[in-house]
C-alpha cells in the first residue's frame, strides 16, 4: 500500500474524528450504559431461556430450545398463573389507560382557559407525581386500611371494618384511585404544553365557521394534539401493562403471595431460592411478556398513524382547493 | 425473498416442533430428592488446627460473620448473647452478625454463598429452609470440627421431634444444630380473667376458653362496648404460620408426604382435618356469637389489649417486653415488675383449636425451629473450629439459654433445658414453661425442599383465601385447586 494511500486514510479518520467526535463523545457514556445493563442482559436473558438452567448448578445447564416458550402454552401452574395474571392486568388497563388519558385532558383543558390561580393549581396537580411509589403505598395503604384504624374505615365504622386491601374488587378499586392520583400529574405537563401550542388561529377560524365549544374541542384541539396524545397513550399504555409498583405496595402482608400482574408473577419466581432450577423458564416468561407489550405498542403506533391518503379534512380542503 | 422466507418458517417450525412439551420432569438440582449417603462431598477443609498442652484449641483472632433471619425484639438479645461470648474469647475469636428479614432470606444469602460475595460463615435461620441449602450444595456439616475439637455431639442432646429432622435426611451426617423453638403464644389480662374465673384459672381446653371468653365478653361490654374477648392479628404472616399451622396441627392435618413431597390434602381424612381446622378457627369470628374481629392488624389487636378492651392478645413470645411496655405506657403507675406479676400472664394454644379433644394431636403446637447451618465457603480449618465453638456456646451454655429465653425462644438443648438454674428463673418459670408446656408436643415443617410451595403458596394461601369465607361452601374445591398448583410445581422444580 503506498504511502499516499495511507495517509489519506489517516486524514479521512481525523476528518471523521474531527466532525463527529464530540458527538460521540455526548452519545458514548449512554451507548456503554445501554450495552452494559440493556444489550447484554436482554441476549443472555434470551440464551437462558433456551436453556434448562439453575445458577446454582451450572454444570447441569442443558439446551432445551424453545421449550421454555412452549411451556407457557401447556398445562401447568406457570402458564395458568401467567394468563390469569396477564388477563388481569389487561382488564386493569382497560380502565386505567383511559382514565389517564381522559382526566390529565380534562384539567390540562380547563387549566389552559387560564381561571384565576390556575398557576397553584398546576402545581397541585402536578406534585402527586414527584413522590416515589413506595410513599404512594403507605398513603392508600393508611387511608385505605382494613382495619379500624385505617382512616377511612376509622371514619365510617370501626365494628365491620371494610376490607379495601383483602376484597380483590376492592383492592383493584384502590389500585385504581392510587395510579390516577399518582400518575395524572405526569400526563397532564405533556398534554399541557401541547394544548399552549395549538395555534389561535385554527380555534377563530372554526368560531367564524359557527363552531360550537366541543366542535372546537374534537376539530381543533384534538387533531392539533395527535402527537403528544400518541405519546402520553404510548409511555401509559408501556407503564400500566408493566404495573408492579402499585399492586406490590398496596397488597397487605398477608396478600403479599397474591400475583396480581405478569410482572408480579416474574419478579416473585425470579426471587424465590425454591424455584432456582426454573430461572430457564421464568426468562422465556420475561421475554414472551416483552414481546406481548411490543405488539401492544406497535397496534397503538398502528392506530395513532396518519394514514397515506392523510386525513378526511385535508382531503376535502384539497378538493375544495383544486 | 419468498424462498428464504419459507425456509425460515420451515426451520422455525421444526425447532419448534422438536421441543419438549415438558423440559421439567427430570429435576437439575436446586430441588428434592438429594437424601442418604453423599458420596461427593462439594466442601473442602484447608490448614490444621494447634492445641495447648490441655488439648485445647488454640485460636489467634479468627473472625467469624453471623447471618441470622431474628430481627425482631429478640435481635438485640442476640446481639447482647454475641457480645458476652466475644468478651470471653477476647483474642481468640471475634463475631459479627448481621440480619435478614424471613421474606428472601434464602434467595439473599443462596446468592452470597454460591458467588462467595459477603457470605455468612455461619447462617442462623428456621430449619425449615436448610434443607434446599443442603440440597443446593450451600452449606456443609459440622462433623468432621466437631471429631477435631472432641465435641460430644450427638442429636440425643436435643429435644427428638426438633432434632429428628436436623440432619436434613442425610445419614451420619450433623448439617444442623438445633437451638430453640418458637410459635404464637396467648397473653392474658389477669385483673379481668379474675372476674370471670372464680380463683383465676386458665382455661384447659376449647370449651372452656370459648365459654370464658363469652361470658367475659357479655359482662364487659354492659360498660365496654370495644371490648371483644381476644385480639388475634389475621393481618400478619405469623397467624398462617402459627395459628392455622397449630389449627392444623390439633386437627390432624398431614402437610405434605414424607416420601414423595407432594401435598395429599384431598385425600379424605386429610380433607376432614382441613375443614375441621378451617372451622375451627371460624368459630372466633363468624359464629352467633363471635369472640373476634378478622382482620384486625398488630397496632389494632395490641391497642385493644393495652387499653383493656381484649382478654386474650394472641401474639409472639418475643414481643413480650413491647407488651409489658405498651401497657405500661397506657397504665401509669405500674412498674414493669408489676406488669408482669399482677398484670399480664401467659399460656399456650394446645387444645384450643382441636375440635376431637380426645385425639392425640390436640396438645400439638405448630411453629418454628432456629438452627445453625455451616456455609460452605468456610475452608480455614481455624474458621470451622471458631465456627463450631460459637455453637457449641450458644447450645450448651446455661446463661445463653436463659439470656435466649427472655427473647422468647424456648431452648431444645437438653444440657440447657434439664437445668435447674434456666428451670428457676423467672421469664423460664412464668412463661417460657407456660408458652410450651410440653416441647415433646411441638412440631414443624419438616424437612421439605419445596417449603416456600407447599407452605407459602400452598398451606398459607387455602387459609388466606378460605378464612375470610364464613362458610365452608368452598373448601373442598379451594383445597382442590391449590393442591393441584402445588404438586404440579413440585413435579417442575
Amino acid at each position: 500500500m503506498s504511502e499516499a494511500v495511507i495517509n489519506r486514510k489517516k486524514d479521512r479518520r481525523k476528518e471523521i474524528l474531527k466532525r463527529y467526535g464530540l458527538a460521540i463523545g455526548f452519545v458514548s457514556p449512554f451507548v456503554l450504559v445501554f450495552i452494559i445493563f440493556t444489550v447484554i442482559p436482554l441476549i443472555m436473558g434470551f440464551v437462558i431461556s433456551l436453556c434448562k438452567y439453575n445458577p446454582y448448578d451450572l454444570e447441569s445447564t442443558t439446551f432445551i430450545g424453545f421449550s421454555n416458550y412452549l411451556m407457557l402454552f401447556g398445562n401447568n401452574v406457570l402458564a395458568r398463573t401467567f394468563w390469569q395474571a396477564l388477563g388481569k392486568t389487561l382488564i386493569f388497563d382497560v380502565v386505567a389507560v383511559p382514565c389517564l388519558i381522559i382526566i390529565p385532558l380534562g384539567l390540562a383543558y380547563l387549566i389552559n382557559m387560564k381561571p384565576p390561580g390556575y398557576k397553584i393549581f398546576r402545581a397541585i396537580i402536578y406534585l402527586p407525581s414527584v413522590i416515589s411509589i413506595t410513599i404512594v403505598g403507605v398513603l392508600f395503604g393508611a387511608i385505605f386500611s382494613d382495619s379500624e384504624l385505617g382512616l377511612i374505615n376509622a371514619w365510617f365504622s370501626s365494628e365491620n371494618p371494610i376490607p379495601f386491601l383483602s376484597d380483590p374488587v376492592l383492592r383493584w378499586t384502590v389500585i385504581l384511585l392510587a395510579s390516577i392520583w399518582w400518575q395524572t400529574g405526569t400526563n397532564f405537563i405533556i398534554l399541557s404544553a401541547a394544548l399552549r401550542n395549538v395555534p389561535k388561529s385554527l380555534y377563530e377560524a372554526c368560531e367564524m365557521d359557527g363552531g360550537s365549544r366541543l366542535e372546537l374541542f374534537i376539530h381543533v384541539t384534538l387533531p392539533n394534539i395527535k402527537g403528544s396524545l400518541g405519546i402520553v397513550l404510548f409511555n401509559t399504555l408501556i407503564g400500566y401493562l408493566n404495573l408492579y409498583g402499585q399492586p406490590t405496595v398496596l397488597n397487605s402482608a398477608i396478600n403479599r403471595n397474591n400475583i396480581e400482574s405478569p410482572m408480579m408473577l416474574i419478579q416473585q419466581w425470579l426471587n424465590s431460592f425454591e424455584r432456582s432450577s426454573l430461572t430457564g423458564l421464568i426468562s422465556a416468561t420475561a421475554i414472551f411478556f416483552g414481546l406481548i407489550v411490543m405488539l401492544f405498542t406497535f397496534i397503538e403506533r398502528y392506530l395513532m398513524k396518519d394514514r397515506k391518503g392523510g386525513s378526511k379534512y385535508e382531503i376535502q380542503y384539497k378538493a375544495y382547493e383544486a | 425473498m419468498k424462498k428464504r422466507t419459507i425456509l425460515i418458517c420451515g426451520l422455525l417450525a421444526l425447532t419448534l416442533a422438536s421441543c419438549d412439551t415438558n423440559p421439567y420432569d427430570d429435576p437439575i438440582g436446586g430441588g428434592g430428592g438429594n437424601n442418604g449417603s453423599i458420596t461427593d462431598p462439594w466442601w473442602t477443609t484447608e490448614g490444621e488446627l494447634a492445641f495447648d498442652g490441655d488439648g485445647n484449641v488454640v485460636l489467634d483472632e479468627v473472625d467469624i460473620h453471623i447471618t441470622t433471619v431474628v430481627n425482631g425484639d429478640d435481635y438485640a438479645k442476640f446481639q447482647d448473647i454475641v457480645s458476652d461470648f466475644n468478651r470471653e474469647y477476647r483474642g481468640q475469636i471475634n463475631v459479627t452478625t448481621d440480619t435478614v428479614n424471613q421474606v428472601g432470606f434464602e434467595q439473599a444469602v443462596a446468592n452470597r454463598i454460591n458467588q462467595n460475595s459477603n457470605a455468612p460463615d455461619l447462617i442462623m435461620s428456621h430449619q425449615k429452609g436448610h434443607k434446599s441449602f443442603a440440597n443446593s450444595k450451600l452449606i456443609q456439616p459440622f462433623n468432621e470440627i466437631f471429631d477435631e475439637l472432641n465435641i460430644d455431639f450427638s442429636y440425643d442432646n436435643f429435644a427428638s421431634n426438633i432434632s429428628s429432622y436436623a440432619n436434613l435426611d442425610y445419614e451420619d451426617y450433623y448439617f444442623d444444630v438445633p437451638i430453640d423453638a418458637q410459635s404464637m403464644v396467648i397473653y392474658y389480662n389477669k385483673d379481668i380473667l379474675k372476674k370471670y374465673s372464680e380463683d383465676g384459672s386458665l382455661p384447659t381446653n376449647r370449651e372452656e376458653f370459648f365459654a370464658l371468653c363469652r361470658e367475659a365478653q357479655e359482662g364487659e361490654r354492659k360498660t365496654n362496648k370495644s371490648f371483644n374477648a381476644v385480639a388475634l392479628n389475621t393481618e400478619e404472616e405469623f397467624f398462617f404460620w402459627y395459628i392455622w399451622g397449630t389449627a392444623l396441627a390439633q386437627n390432624g392435618a398431614t402437610f405434605y408426604n414424607p416420601e414423595t413431597y407432594k401435598v395429599e390434602w384431598t385425600e379424605p381424612n386429610n380433607l376432614q382435618a382441613f375443614k375441621n381446622a378451617l372451622n375451627s378457627i371460624r368459630e372466633f369470628f363468624y359464629s352467633d356469637e363471635p369472640i373476634s374481629i378478622y382482620g384486625q392488624n398488630l397496632d389494632s389487636t395490641n391497642n385493644a389489649f393495652f387499653n383493656d378492651n381484649a382478654l386474650f392478645l394472641f401474639s409472639l413470645p418475643w414481643s413480650a417486653d413491647t407488651i409489658f411496655l405498651g401497657y405500661g405506657q397506657n397504665h401509669s403507675g405500674l412498674s414493669e415488675s408489676q406488669i408482669k406479676e399482677e398484670k399480664i400472664g401467659a399460656f399456650n394454644t394446645s387444645r384450643m383449636f382441636a375440635l376431637d379433644q380426645s385425639s392425640p394431636n390436640a396438645t400439638k403446637i405448630y411453629g418454628d425451629s432456629h438452627a445453625f447451618a455451616l456455609s460452605k465457603t468456610v475452608t480455614d480449618i481455624n474458621k470451622k473450629a471458631a465456627c463450631a465453638i460459637f455453637v457449641n456456646y450458644f447450645t450448651n451454655n446455661v446463661d445463653v439459654g436463659i439470656d435466649w429465653a427472655e427473647a422468647g425462644h424456648i431452648s431444645v438443648s437438653n444440657a440447657i433445658s434439664s437445668n435447674k438454674e434456666y428451670q428457676d428463673s423467672f421469664f423460664v418459670d412464668n412463661y417460657i414453661n407456660n408458652f410450651y408446656p410440653n416441647i415433646n408436643d411441638f412440631v414443624t415443617a419438616g424437612n421439605t425442599p419445596y417449603f416456600d410451595v407447599t407452605f407459602d403458596d400452598g398451606v398459607y394461601a387455602i387459609a388466606n383465601t378460605l378464612l375470610r369465607e364464613e362458610t365452608d361452601r368452598k373448601d373442598a374445591s379451594t383445597i382442590a385447586s391449590i393442591q393441584t398448583d402445588v404438586n404440579d410445581l413440585i413435579d417442575m422444580l
